[in-house]
């Protein structure tokens, strides 16, 4: 096949066309990518079980507090995400979803999908939380954040059930829960959470995701 | 070149590359066409998943536009810009298909993105795969999957969370993902193969097949062209045929009435050699009437001279002697004695008796000769007017002819002529029979053939003219030669002498040896002339069949 010139340089333009749309789609990709791992803010929980709020504690199970944000789509993989780990250990998990409700909300701000998935996942306990006190409480700041206790009420585990955001599948804290219901006391403590914000961050928080983001890759627990 | 195996596998290689890039280049631009249009159904189809799944994004109860929508418009929308661009501008181009892979890829893993990660969405690489399989070219599987490959490698070391869903994991975890891809890949690429085979050997059968259309429309066409060209050339016959129809009408037609007009002629020849015949005959007739007469005429100036004589002879006789002697007896009656004895007249008077007596006596004689002369000339007179009735009489009957008698009544019939004009006749007869013919008609001819050679040695002046008639005997013929040493014929009159109308005489008709001649025809013979030119004489031979002998 004979290339003349402007053969050449059609072919030339072509292909530097070609490239830069490779590299663009590549950098959005890469982008999105950053994006879907760019994981949420995570407080500190408290090292035990705090009496005094009006979630029962479990004597002889896990507690598994699990806090929602009605309107984030990350937290669908969330909910799927415990709903199977519920479905793996019923009997030594006690579930609470705490769903965040703003203020003057109406029901129909929270009655979402999300709702409706939690009041799937059996045996799941499913509560409003008025502006996201409890979630301060428990040092919760992303929805789909996840705290887990023993049966003894000492902390076990804090972080989020998906490896991204709104990523449904195997991810590290889903792992981490199972490891610890079965008694694993190597398990992770920490795992990132991805979701929307629970509520607007006050400055204190934002030194937290760092330390979170420290403590998770350490792996150590609180 | 053309590839042969036999009669019908025969295909031309280069119409079978024709046709295959032909093929494929169909095939390409329409799996094109059909990822121009997936790359906008998808497009949609992102956006509206991003709306539906994710719409936005939330921070309490306050909300923006998800990422992942404005991800779906502007990285859905500019991923599949350029692909769609290239189908519809570069339809079939290699750059375009690999465009496409890649791009459909890239939407593999945005939809992942937007469906939240969904494990159902990752069946978009598989069934992408699937798509990309229509164009039958496995590089395009390999460019696809090698996007796959790259992507789970780069995501396993730097986001292996993202996707094996764990921190620490085997390096090499991407290469399962991987490996699942080129499982599919092996059916595919496989596939791809098989397909560009089938239709290689499709655009071989159909090479075939319009190879040997060819070959059959060739040979229609070269025996339509024969065809037609036979029919042009039977038309041609058949416009000549027309033509010479047309013209062997006309021709027909004209022949009708030139045969029409022939039949008149021939009727009117017909009359008119009737009336030639008849003027032949007649003139014929007239010619021995001439002869005849001719010879009358002599004779008659002999009978004429016999009777002038005998008038003379009786005019001078001694008949008056005898009466004025017979008066002076009368006289001297009385003494008739003494008369005789004494008187002086009386003495000589017996010696004058005895003398006249003696003269009457010879002039009876000669009287009595010049009668017999009359009286043979007037025999011969009868007899000449007897031969020319005999003859007026035998016309058109036929009967045993004697030649020589024949010959010797023409030569009778022209003897004045000949004598008038001094003549020799020499006979050189041989021996020959009779024939059964028309005697009249031979006679006609002789006497003619004698009186052209009276005239002939007429022109001459010489003492010894000669007319010799040869009669010879031949096989099958008997043959009657007139010889003459007269005047001779020119050598161009011989041919004509016997048309009619010609004569080198001031008095003649031309009928003569024109009649003679259709008269030997007639007689199944035939007229010839021989001269050796002019003063040397000329020679006519008559020839008679002898198949009428008796």
């Amino acid at each position: 096949m004979r290339w003349d010139t402007a053969t050449f340089r059609s072919r030339r333009s072509t292909a530097l066309v070609c490239g830069v749309w490779g590299a663009v789609t590549i950098a959005g990709l890469l982008l999105l990518t950053i994006f879907a791992h760019e994981a949420g803010p995570a407080g500190s929980p408290p090292p035990t079980w705090r009496n005094g709020t009006e979630l029962p504690n479990a004597s002889r199970r896990f507690t598994l507090l699990m806090f929602v944000h009605p309107r984030c789509s990350c937290t669908r993989a969330s909910l799927e995400q415990l709903a199977r780990i519920q479905a793996r250990h019923p009997e030594r998990l006690q579930i609470h979803l705490i769903i965040y409700a703003p203020e003057h909300s109406t029901v129909d701000w929270t009655r979402t999908h999300q709702w409706d998935m939690a009041h799937r996942i059996p045996g799941a306990a499913v509560s409003l939380d008025p502006l996201g006190t409890t979630a301060r409480r428990y040092g919760a700041e992303t929805s789909g954040h996840v705290v887990l206790y023993d049966k003894g009420g000492r902390f076990c585990f804090a972080g989020g059930l998906t490896a991204g955001r709104g990523h449904d599948g195997d991810s590290q804290g889903a792992d981490a829960v199972l490891a610890h219901l079965q008694g694993q006391k190597r398990a992770p403590a920490r795992t990132p959470v991805f979701g929307c914000l629970l509520h607007a961050r006050v400055p204190r928080d934002a030194d937290c995701v760092e330390s979170c983001a420290l403590e998770v890759s350490a792996g150590d627990p609180p | 070149m053309t590839h042969t195996s036999n009669l019908f596998e025969t295909y031309d290689p280069e119409r079978l590359d024709e046709l295959f890039h032909q093929q494929r280049s169909e095939v390409l631009c329409r799996t094109d066409r059909m990822f121009a249009v997936l790359m906008v159904l998808q497009w949609v189809g992102g956006i509206i998943v991003a709306i539906i799944v994710s719409p936005r994004t939330w921070i309490g109860d306050t909300s923006t536009v998800h990422h992942h929508v404005g991800a779906a418009i502007v990285l859905g929308g500019f991923i599949s810009s350029l692909p769609i661009v290239l189908a519809l501008t570069r339809p079939g181009h290699t750059i375009t298909r690999h465009v496409i892979a890649v791009a459909q890829m890239s939407w593999s893993a945005l939809l992942i993105h937007l469906s939240g990660g969904r494990l159902e969405t990752h069946f978009h690489i598989f069934g992408s795969l699937a798509f990309l399989a229509f164009y039958r070219d496995w590089r395009v599987l390999v460019t696809a999957s090698l996007v796959v490959v790259v992507d789970h490698f780069v995501r396993g070391v730097w986001w292996p969370q993202s996707v094996f869903g764990v921190l620490m994991e085997s390096p090499f975890r991407w290469m399962e993902h991987a490996a699942w891809v080129a499982f599919e890949d092996v059916f595919l690429i496989s596939s791809c193969l098989r397909g560009v085979r089938e239709t290689r050997e499709m655009c071989r059968r159909q090479a075939t097949l319009e190879s040997t259309n060819a070959h059959i429309e060739t040979q229609i066409e070269e025996r339509t062209h024969e065809l037609r060209e036979q029919k042009e050339r039977a038309d041609g016959v058949n416009q000549e045929l027309c033509e010479k129809a047309e013209q062997l009408a006309r021709t027909n037609a004209r022949l009708a009435n030139e045969i029409a007009e022939r039949a008149r002629a021939e009727e009117m020849r017909a009359a008119l050699q009737e009336q030639l015949i008849e003027s032949s005959r007649m003139a014929g007739m007239a010619e021995i009437a001439t002869g005849v007469l001719h010879n009358v005429g002599n004779v008659l100036n002999s009978v004429n001279v016999s009777a002038s004589l005998l008038v003379e002879q009786s005019r001078t006789s001694d008949i008056p002697t005898l009466l004025r002697a017979s008066d002076v007896i009368v006289q001297h009656r009385e003494q008739i004695s003494e008369f005789l004895t004494t008187d002086a007249q009386g003495r000589h008077f017996p010696h004058l008796l005895s003398e006249l007596a003696k003269s009457l006596s010879g002039q009876q004689e000669r009287q009595i000769s010049e009668l017999q002369g009359l009286i043979s000339h007037i025999e011969h007179i009868k007899e000449i007017v007897n031969m020319q009735q005999s003859y007026a009489h035998l016309r058109g009957s036929r009967e045993p002819v004697s030649i020589i008698g024949l010959l010797d009544d023409a030569l009778k019939i022209n003897d004045a002529g000949l004598c008038r004009h001094g003549v020799r006749v020499t006979r050189r007869f041989e021996d020959v029979p009779t024939i059964i013919a028309d005697k009249h008609k031979i006679l006609q001819i002789l006497v003619n053939l004698i009186s052209n050679a009276k005239y002939a040695l007429d022109g001459v002046d010489r003492d010894d003219k000669e007319l010799m008639l040869v009669l010879t005997a031949g096989e099958d013929h008997v043959a009657v030669q007139i010889h003459d040493n007269g005047v001779g014929i020119p050598r161009e009159n011989l041919t004509k002498i016997f048309a009619h109308g010609f004569t080198t005489r001031n008095d003649g008709h031309g009928f003569g040896l024109h009649s003679a001649a259709l008269a030997a025809q007639e007689l199944d013979g035939s007229l010839s002339v021989h001269s050796d030119g002019p003063g040397r004489g000329a020679v006519f031979t008559l020839r008679l069949p002898r198949k009428g002998d008796p």
